[in-house]
């Protein structure tokens, strides 16, 4: 505060020296700072004392002048700004191409509603589910919106095999096998051939993803078929012997998961799973994920351990 | 009647701060604020602007320079300098955005103390020596007074900033309130920054004249 005073009454007297008050009588002002404020004073003079002296030479002036202008005459390109244009013009590209994909999205998926497998355009269809699982979602909703694409799919597929239609289809859903050995997935019969790919095991009950073609009896015949897998990511929140808790989900263990890293509640980690009829996950693998960082101790050393 | 008068006298004081404040804020508008006006028109490079920036600063940037470095002629080149500087960083469009006079001045510093960093290596003790005259010196002027030239050899003795601060309040008797624009400061800062510029040339004074 002090200090802060002295600062105040140095440029008040230096205001006052410059408007021509003799040195003497500025310190009267400050009579209790007198012995710190004089010799800064004096400093201050003779500073000022150099700044007068200094004067601009005119021939110096114009000659600076003149080259100045002859350098912003050779730098600025003639009749034209053309980056400030280019920004303009990409900044309107993008608002553009921002707007176009907004109409195509909306109207993409207004006149695919009723689109079926058969038609050309069913790719506008799927590239609207594929870009709403693509949106990053917490827990189960991917999984969920993915098992609701699917029934749409599968209903699209009755629609089509209604009318004896056929089409290259692909599509997922719970597998179920009857007694007979035939196997259905959402009660559309599935036939295999010498050519169909059966990929990993298949088990009845889990979640499988189907590629084949719909023949006119409203079969498939299958060209690949696997149980399909999802990922979920997440903070662990109870471990047990037999299951998981992670993002709200209940996710089993068995003797087939794979776990990379030390498992414990509270680590980040990256769960592929099968789901299987009654909103039961099973766990594939775990990989645990630290603060982002892969836990590659347990890779390195192949320390894969068994929970 | 006391209370009226009481009552006056509160609202000149009122008024007269008031004024003092807006006169302070206008004269800073009117010099440095409206140079920032400019800097649309420059960043175009459009040379009516230019031209006007240049006749604007150059002498305050001139007055800068040679309070720094002494020589009339190498001043006027270094400013000229500072100025292609400017042009240069325009046309890169990596323009100051704002306070385009600090820019001026920070780049004057940066390209003298460039000139003093080369000047170093190029001058022995004895030429910078306290007992060194300029051929031109004058004596006698005030009890105060030193030569310019000794002057200038002890103000070169300070640290850059200090020279800086110095150089800014009083080769072109800025104001607390345009300093602090200028140096993107609070006043009360620049206030403090002006002490101990002071201070240090007090004890650089003191020093070469014992």
């Amino acid at each position: 505060m002090r200090k802060d005073q002295l600062f105040r009454a140095l440029e008040v007297s230096l205001q006052s020296l410059q408007a021509g008050v003799e040195l003497d009588v500025v310190l009267d002002y400050y009579p209790e700072w007198g012995g710190e404020l004089r010799p800064l004073l004096k400093s201050a003079y003779l500073a000022h004392q150099l700044g007068q002296a200094v004067n601009l030479p005119q021939a110096t002036f114009d000659t600076e002048r003149k080259l100045f202008l002859q350098s912003a005459q050779s730098i600025v390109p003639p009749g034209n700004h053309r980056k400030s244009r280019y920004r303009w013009t990409n900044h309107l590209r993008f608002a553009l191409l921002f707007v176009l994909a907004l109409v195509l999205m909306v109207g993409g998926s207004i006149l695919a509603r009723d689109l079926l497998p058969d038609s050309p355009f069913y790719v506008i269809k799927e590239f609207g589910r594929q870009l709403t699982l693509f949106i990053p979602a917490d827990s189960n909703k991917p999984i969920l919106s993915s098992l609701l694409f699917d029934h749409q799919r599968i209903e699209d597929i009755k629609s089509l095999a209604d009318q004896s239609k056929t089409a290259n289809v692909s599509f997922g859903g719970f597998l179920e096998q009857k007694d007979t050995g035939e196997w259905l997935v959402g009660e559309l019969k599935l036939v295999q051939s010498q050519d169909t790919q059966l990929v990993g095991n298949i088990w009845s009950g889990y979640y499988v993803q189907v590629d084949g073609r719909l023949q006119a009896n409203g079969e498939i015949l299958v060209e690949r078929i696997q149980c399909k897998q999802f990922k979920v990511d997440g903070l662990v929140e109870a471990v047990t012997p037999e299951f998981i808790t992670m993002e709200g989900l209940r996710i089993l263990l068995s003797s087939d998961t794979f776990l990379l890293g030390s498992l414990m509640p509270g680590v980040r980690a990256e769960v592929t799973l099968m789901v299987a009829e009654g909103e039961l996950y099973q766990a594939r693998s775990i990989k645990i994920v630290e603060a982002g960082i892969v836990d590659e101790l347990f890779v390195d050393l192949n320390l894969y351990r068994k929970p | 009647m006391y209370s009226w008068n009481r009552y006056k006298y509160c609202n000149d004081l009122i008024t007269h701060s008031w004024y003092s404040l807006v006169g302070s804020i206008k004269m800073v508008d009117m010099n440095i604020r409206e140079a920032d006006t400019l800097l649309e028109g420059a960043s175009r490079l459009d040379r009516l602007v230019l031209s006007k920036m240049f006749d604007a600063w150059f002498p305050y940037i001139y007055r800068y320079v040679s309070f720094r470095i002494g020589n009339p002629e190498l001043s006027g080149k270094i400013t000229g300098m500072v100025f292609s500087d400017l042009l240069e960083t325009l046309n890169q469009r990596a323009e100051p955005d704002h306070n385009l006079v600090g820019w001026l001045f920070a780049a004057s510093a940066y390209r003298v103390q460039a000139y003093l960093d080369n000047l170093a290596f190029g001058l022995n003790d004895s030429k910078l020596g306290s007992g060194a005259t300029h051929p031109n010196e004058k004596s006698g002027l005030q009890q105060l007074v030193l030569s310019e030239y000794r002057l200038q050899q002890i103000f070169l003795g300070l640290l850059p900033e200090h020279q800086h601060l110095l150089a800014l309040r009083f080769s072109n008797k800025f104001s607390i309130e345009e300093l602090a624009f200028i140096l993107e400061r609070t006043p009360s800062q620049v206030r403090e920054y002006q002490y101990q510029a002071l201070k240090a040339l007090q004890h650089a004074l003191s020093s070469r004249v014992k």
